[in-house]
């Protein structure tokens, strides 16, 4: 079992549209507004050669520090809502006026998504290079990992008033555009006209540095990456479809960096960890503290993930199982407040 | 697809709330009458208004419709019987389907609620009319259609009145969680 996370998330009892001549607000119901934006993952433009991680997989290992994994996948990319700058004008200050300044209305809401699935297969390999005097020994370590895919959506949808002559509300007007792939085997089933095929390819590598009472790591995921699906693209404007079939490709590169580090103290065993990630994702950041006792470890810890996080917890590390458990807290998305989460680790 | 593409796009809508989460919808239909024929005179020259003017009243689009538990119509009407005989004024709301043309034909359009009151000579007061909409009321049936019209008429039994709208305003409740197969 790898791990799971329960996020009891903070949910409103009302979500309150208020429409008038003149206006449109979202609130909560307790008069705080409510704007509708919110990002995770990826970018949901393209597809990526970073797939998601396999929801189960099986490894081998094929001896010192080289192990195959296979295993099946299936999950987002990448979803975006997010209001133009007009949009979150009008719906903050309750007024429409800035969204009749030009036809069609500058105001506007987009949602975006992609989810794949498919196998995947990974190669991954480990050594320790020469101690390095004064430094430590070194690491290196690369990982290419494959995926043959079994189904690939992507979409896109944009949403904006419209005004009818005297300037009042009337109506939404709606477009979009969506993408889906499949194997051509799966077109009996499905019947949509999108069966076509997907795979992909990519190259993690990472550098790590052991100086005895800290360790250092460098890692970049997708270096190099390639992924490609084959399926059908349709596009819906003013009621009228178009249907098109197209190979979407990712970019050749489209790299995570990563960087960690840890540090126990001297004269205590207090374990200090560091961690940042960038590059084709949201910028991360964590920082925490862990004080063994025993085969009992507590833990602390803040970070910035889409907003401020802080968590504490506490491990139990027996020779056949390892057990973690972490009360978390984060930012929710669009009603904004604390999410209060648990998150359970549990290895044999 | 269609089915694929109304259930993201109602994933998004529901991101971050839960079952438990009630979406209202307000619509202040007020607003769409302009400042200027919210008040006026009732007397023997002009016995009836019509809020809108328009006799197919004004449509309401529903997202979502399914999913309606519950809503409230509210009108007030301000009234004041500046004449010398006592006066009735009727007000009445109209609900239709989002193709009827004329609310008041009784052609498949209902009379929702009708109230009364009657006023005597510089006598001023305000005229309530308040509308439950509960499963098994057609005009129940006429929102959860996703889509409806609705109009309200005052008239005048006597000399003179002079008419202020105050409030008019539909409230719907809406389980979108319902809205998942």
């Amino acid at each position: 079992m790898h791990s799971f996370l329960l996020n009891p998330a903070r949910s409103p009892d009302e979500v309150v549209f208020r429409v008038s001549a003149n206006g449109l607000s979202i609130t909560d119901g307790s008069g705080r507004n409510l704007i509708p934006s919110f990002q995770t993952g990826a970018s949901p433009e393209k597809p990526q050669a970073l797939i998601p991680a396999p929801l189960f997989s099986i490894a081998l290992d094929l001896g010192p520090g080289t192990y195959l994994s296979f295993g099946a996948f299936a999950g987002t990319q990448g979803v975006r809502l997010s209001p133009s700058r007009e949009l979150a004008q009008a719906l903050a200050g309750g007024s429409l006026d800035v969204c009749k300044n030009q036809d069609p209305s500058p105001c506007l809401l987009e949602g975006a998504g992609a989810f794949s699935a498919g196998l995947s297969l990974a190669l991954g390999f480990a050594a320790p290079l020469a101690e390095v005097p004064g430094l430590g020994r070194v690491y290196v370590g690369v990982r290419g990992e494959g995926f043959y895919g079994l189904g690939y959506a992507e979409g896109r949808a944009l949403a904006r008033p419209t005004f009818d002559q005297d300037g009042n509300l009337s109506g939404v007007s709606y477009e979009y555009r969506y993408f889906l792939s499949y194997p051509d085997y799966l077109e009996g089933s499905f019947g949509l006209g999108a069966g076509g095929m997907g795979y992909g390819l990519r190259g993690d590598a990472g550098v790590a540095v052991d100086g005895g009472r800290w360790a250092l790591g460098l890692g970049v995921r997708n270096l190099l990456g390639f992924a490609e699906w084959r399926g059908l693209e349709v596009q819906v404007q003013d009621g009228t479809e178009t249907r098109t079939p197209t190979t979407k490709r990712s970019d050749f590169s489209s790299p995570e960096f990563f960087v960690n580090g840890a540090y126990r103290m001297e004269g205590t065993d207090l374990l200090v960890a560091v961690d940042a990630r960038f590059g084709s994702v949201a910028p991360a950041f964590h920082l925490g503290l862990e004080y063994p006792l025993g085969p009992v470890a507590l833990r602390t810890g803040i970070g910035y993930e889409g907003g401020l996080r802080f968590g504490v917890g506490m491990g139990l590390n027996l020779e056949a199982l390892a057990l973690d458990l972490a009360l978390t807290t984060h930012q929710a998305p669009l009603v904004g407040g604390t999410v209060y989460g648990i998150a359970l680790a549990v290895n044999f | 697809m269609k089915r694929a593409l109304l259930l993201s796009g109602l994933l998004l809508a529901l991101a971050a709330c839960s079952g438990h989460t009630v979406h209202r919808l307000e619509v202040d239909l007020l607003s769409f009458v302009p400042p200027g024929n919210r008040t006026g005179t009732l007397d023997i020259t002009r016995v009836e208004i019509r809020v809108p003017d328009d006799p197919a009243g004004q449509e309401v689009p529903v997202p979502g419709a399914e999913a309606l538990v519950d809503g409230r119509i509210s009108l007030r009407v301000g009234l004041t019987n500046p004449g010398t005989l006592p006066a009735n004024v009727d007000l009445e709301v109209r609900m239709g389907p989002k193709d009827d043309t004329d609310l008041y034909d009784g052609n498949r359009d209902i009379q929702v609620k009708r109230a009364s009151i009657a006023l005597n000579p510089g006598e001023s007061r305000p005229l309530d009319l308040s509308v439950d909409l509960q499963p098994g009321n057609p005009a129940y049936d006429l929102v959860k259609a996703g889509s409806f019209r609705i109009g309200a008429r005052l008239s005048l039994s006597g000399d003179r009145v002079q008419y202020t709208l105050e409030q008019a305003e539909v409230v719907l409740r809406l389980k979108l969680f319902n809205l998942i197969p």
